[in-house]
């Protein structure tokens, strides 16, 4: 149900525009769900390109919930253990052709039940602007 | 922050959002609800294009709302 719907609502930020084919690719959670690593979703990388899928047009590897680790003092959401460089595993997937993606929600909660991921979009944002200066 | 990790897609999850949004509350007038949940998506919304990278944005909300119709606009 939820694939149906992820595949029904996808919309390219930047311009705002429907993404012009329907996004291919791989999810963390089906399989590993809460317990995703960073080593999972390097392994999803490099098994997407060994058994041709990649060229078959499935180039995006999207973690799912369970990445977060609580929040700075600046209210931005921290990795955890698991990820433990989140920008030197963004950097590996994209060196194999990948797109790389990530989980959040607006709610108390994530599905996951991660408690410290209590998120309000207006600090989210705050969030992403205080990332772009560090690009 | 997401696109400082140079991610290029977002799973934004309503999951327990939906208890916010008084979905499992008789009580709560269904409109509203989905009103709150589209001001939710459209706050993320806005902060996905101030970052000026191409993300897509991908929308896990359960069905509430009936994005998929004809009459939905973004």
């Amino acid at each position: 149900m939820s694939f149906l719907l992820l595949a029904a609502s996808k919309v390219q930020a930047q311009s705002a525009t429907l993404a012009a084919t329907p996004p291919m690719g791989w999810n963390s959670w089906n399989h590993f769900a809460e317990k995703v690593t960073d080593a999972d979703v390097r392994g999803a990388a490099n098994f997407i390109v060994a058994t041709g899928m990649k060229d078959a047009g499935y180039v995006y590897v999207n973690i799912d919930d369970g990445w977060q680790g609580g929040r700075d003092n600046q209210g931005n959401i921290l990795p955890n253990s698991k990820f433990p460089d989140m920008k030197a595993l963004s950097d590996y997937v994209h060196s194999k052709g990948l797109k790389l993606g990530i989980y959040s929600s607006p709610g108390p909660n994530t599905a996951a039940g991660s408690r410290e991921v209590m998120v309000t979009s207006s600090r989210m944002q705050r969030c992403m602007r205080a990332g772009l200066k560090i690009i | 922050m997401y696109a400082s990790w140079a991610k290029d897609y977002l799973k934004y999850d309503l999951c327990s959002y939906m208890s916010n949004m008084g979905l499992h509350d008789p009580r709560q007038d269904p409109q509203k609800a989905v009103a709150m949940m589209k001001t939710a998506y459209a706050k993320m919304h806005q902060a996905l294009v101030s970052t000026h990278r191409p993300i897509v944005y991908s929308l896990c909300q359960y069905g509430v709302g009936a994005v998929w119709g004809p009459t939905h606009t973004r």
